[in-house]
């Protein structure tokens, strides 16, 4: 009878350990999902947010023969600061960093090689916005 | 057995705990998603405003005009909101400079001037490049080009919508402005402001300055709208409802009815319980210019019991489909209001022309009570557009309209009737001056005759009318006429013109040096001495009385009965003739018929005669008021 009672204590004991370890368990695997979920969305929702508060233009661009270079204005109008990153010339990729605060027109230059012609100048920026412009050599 | 299920009852409660944390920091998450995705709704919501406001932007640059420091730049707001210029650029070609102008602000229809300092070099092609805090961009070549004339204008024009900022006049010129079918509001001349020019100008019409302006000046010209209009049909709704359209849908029901509102209205109804329905009245109509303001006006007479609901709009749709809710009402209830009246300010509505649409729209629940009903009345609607005109400035003028003369002898007399003169002159009004140019056609040869310029003084006999000192070009009005008559040559052009007969065309020319123009002018016809019928010759002048006969013309159309002026002629050294013997008498009326010979006595008061062998007398025929046959006579007087 007492043999029956001790193992009663201790199945119930090995029931409500169980019932923490996965309760715990649990709860730490949810918490670690939602923190992942909750980090994951706000970054998310903040780089698109950005992305649509960056806006900019080009707004005039020409290329100067005797020093072999292209020269690129770019104006910021957007609610925060534009993040340029690269300016491709008719697909050719040159990787060109700057930063064009809002009301800021800021001029780039590449150099780059270019005979007569139609060139696409398209400047792009780590928020994924892009503007192109053709220019006239 | 108990403890069994106690204990399994304490695991459930652990387990209820942790399911309970676990959907709270699940619901935690769900209120942060939440708010985070507000946020970025909104944020988006921002963004797709500011790119509808980015396209619905509009500006140009209408002038650039260059000052001691830098320029002027004028830019006109053609949008429906507001423009705010971040940036002026100067592009050369070796240079480009942005100026920041301080977030310039410029109000729709209306046009701004921004000084921009600079000590960059303009130049021709030079862009000026302005940029809005939008990003959008507009720019100008300099030196800016004036716009092509529209049909059926005959000088080059500027063109100016509604207003122009100050316009380099580059030359000195004499400013013409003209207007299409509008009212001209007025012009403003010149650096100080201090002189406007306030004209009225109904159908097409025009003014000139009055005088001629030196060095670089500028020039605003204002129009404004001529009376008002409404393009609306039947918007008093008189005698029926002609020209509108009307839906229902639902319960409601719409007519027209008899009000004694001006005679009828239209309504829209729904006049049981429990009931709804929306009715629309429609019209669409034309606008066929940019007005300068546009107003909507109406009246309406809403009554109801125990509504649920009433809604009402007026709504303009634009050629676009746009729709404009310009008024709105709305509410519940019971209403007994009288007409009401009102007016609202539309003109940001109007800003293309084309087709638009007007809708009276109403929309009516009723109640459960027995009673309940509602019913609008809508009475005397109008859109009064007032007209925004377009105002043509100018100051070109051609030589295409000189006037010329055939078969002028020698020493006749002419006159010469100028009109509506516009100039433009690189010199100072002094250097006006009027050539009469004769081309032997024997010889080809162009003979100049006589000029007058601007600073010379004619003789009292040389111009007419008050005896004018001066050639002066603000003495042209552009409704009369100038005249200027010659009594002589100013040359003697004997040697050059040896038989008057070969001098076939004669030009004025009008001239100022280093310019050209246009000048209405119309003269009398002049003839050769080879047309001249019936040289009558006078054997003796030391009698007082001669008889001459003059044959009229039988060129004349024999189905007329003219009236003859004789028209005594002062020719040279001052003859005077008079007619009959009641002398003096410059001019007598004689009455013609077909192919009549006139027989008419001459006394000769005057007879300074030493060495005049001819002269001439000039017969105007008449038909009514006009000339329509001068005849000269030549006189030879024989010793």
């Amino acid at each position: 009878m007492n043999k029956r009672g001790v193992s009663e204590i201790i199945a119930s004991l090995i029931i409500i350990t169980i019932a923490i370890g996965l309760g715990s368990g649990l709860y730490i695997y949810s918490l670690k999902f939602f923190a992942d979920f909750r980090s994951s969305m706000g970054t998310k929702l903040s780089l698109a947010t950005a992305k649509a508060d960056e806006r900019f233009i080009i707004t005039y661009s020409y290329y100067n023969s005797t020093d072999s270079t292209l020269h690129v204005f770019i104006y910021s109008y957007g609610d925060i600061e534009a993040r340029i990153v690269a300016i491709y010339v008719n697909g050719q990729h040159f990787e060109k960093e700057t930063i064009v605060n809002p009301d800021e027109i800021k001029e780039l230059t590449v150099s780059i090689s270019l005979s007569s012609g139609t060139y696409k100048v398209k400047v792009v920026s780590e928020r994924g916005n892009s503007y192109e412009k053709y220019v006239e050599v | 057995m108990r403890s069994t299920l106690r204990s399994r009852g304490i695991g459930t409660l652990v387990a209820a705990a942790f399911i309970f944390l676990i959907l709270a920091t699940a619901f935690s998450l769900f209120i942060y998603i939440a708010s985070q995705m507000r946020s970025y709704q909104e944020s988006m919501i921002a963004s797709s405003i500011a790119r509808g406001e980015e396209l619905a932007e509009d500006f140009k640059v209408n002038d650039v005009v260059l000052t001691a420091d830098g320029f002027n730049v004028t830019i006109e707001n053609e949008g429906s909101i507001q423009v705010m210029i971040s940036h002026v650029g100067v592009i050369t070609d070796s240079q480009v400079t942005y100026i920041d102008v301080n977030d310039t602000l410029i109000e729709p229809h209306e046009t701004e001037t921004i000084h921009v300092e600079t000590t960059m070099t303009i130049t021709n092609g030079t862009i000026i490049q302005v940029i809005s805090t939008r990003g959008n961009i507009a720019s100008l070549k300099y030196p800016p080009s004036a716009p092509t004339a529209p049909s059926g204008y005959r000088f080059d024009v500027l063109v100016y919508p509604e207003s122009t900022a100050y316009t380099a006049v580059l030359r000195e010129t004499f400013i013409k402005v003209e207007i299409n079918g509008r009212y001209l509001a007025w012009v403003q001349d010149f650096e100080d402001n201090s002189t406007n020019y306030v004209w009225t100008v109904t159908g097409v019409g025009g003014r000139s300055t009055a005088q001629s302006y030196t060095g670089s000046y500028s020039m605003r010209v204002k129009a404004i709208g001529g009376p008002s209009f409404d393009p609306i049909e039947n918007g008093n709704f008189t005698s029926d409802a002609s020209g509108w359209t009307n839906v229902t849908l639902g319960d409601a029901l719409s007519g027209w009815e008899n009000t004694s509102h001006s005679g009828g209205s239209v309504y829209v109804s729904v006049p049981e319980k429990k009931a709804s329905g929306n009715g629309n009245w429609t019209q669409q109509f034309n606008v066929n210019i940019v007005p300068s303001s546009a107003t909507l006006t109406f009246n309406y007479n809403f009554t109801c019991n125990s509504v649920v609901l009433y809604e009402f709009k007026v709504i303009i749709i634009d050629p676009n489909n746009a729709e404009h809710v310009v008024w709105s009402l709305s509410g519940s209830g019971s209403n007994e209001a009288d007409w009401t009246s009102v007016s609202r300010d539309v003109t940001s509505i109007f800003l293309t022309t084309g087709t638009y649409e007007i809708v009276l729209y109403a929309s009516i629940i009723t109640g459960p009570p027995a009673f309940s009903q509602g019913k609008i009345y809508w009475d005397d609607i109008g859109i009064w557009i007032t007209p925004l005109s377009s105002s043509y400035a100018t100051y070109e003028f051609n030589s295409t309209n000189n006037p010329y003369f055939e078969n002028l002898p020698s020493n006749t007399a002419f006159n010469v009737y100028f009109k509506n003169g516009t100039f433009t002159s690189s010199q100072d009004q002094s250097s006006l001056s009027i050539h009469l140019v004769i081309n032997d056609t024997s010889t080809g040869n162009l003979t100049e005759l006589i000029y007058y310029y601007g600073g010379m003084t004619p003789s009292s006999l040389e111009s007419n009318p008050s005896n004018i000192t001066r050639i002066y070009l603000g003495n042209i009005p552009s409704d009369g006429q100038w005249h200027f008559f010659s009594r002589k040559w100013y040359n003697d052009i004997s040697a050059n013109i040896p038989n008057p007969d070969n001098a076939k065309i004669i030009r004025v020319h009008l001239a100022v040096e280093a310019s050209n123009g246009s000048l209405e002018a119309f003269f009398d016809s002049v003839h050769s001495p080879g047309e001249f019928i019936n040289i009558t010759k006078i054997k003796s002048y030391d009698t007082s009385t001669y008889q001459i006969s003059i044959a009229y013309s039988n060129k004349t159309d024999e189905n007329y009965v003219y009236n003859a002026t004789v028209t005594l002629n002062e020719t040279e050294n001052r003859i005077m003739l008079f007619h009959g013997t009641a002398s003096p008498e410059e001019s007598a009326k004689i009455s013609l018929n077909y192919n009549e010979t006139v027989f008419t006595n001459l006394y000769v008061s005057v007879l300074p005669l030493n060495s005049v062998t001819k002269f001439y007398y000039l017969y105007k025929i008449y038909e009514g008021g006009n000339i329509v046959k001068e005849i000269y006579v030549l006189v030879e007087i024989q010793s």
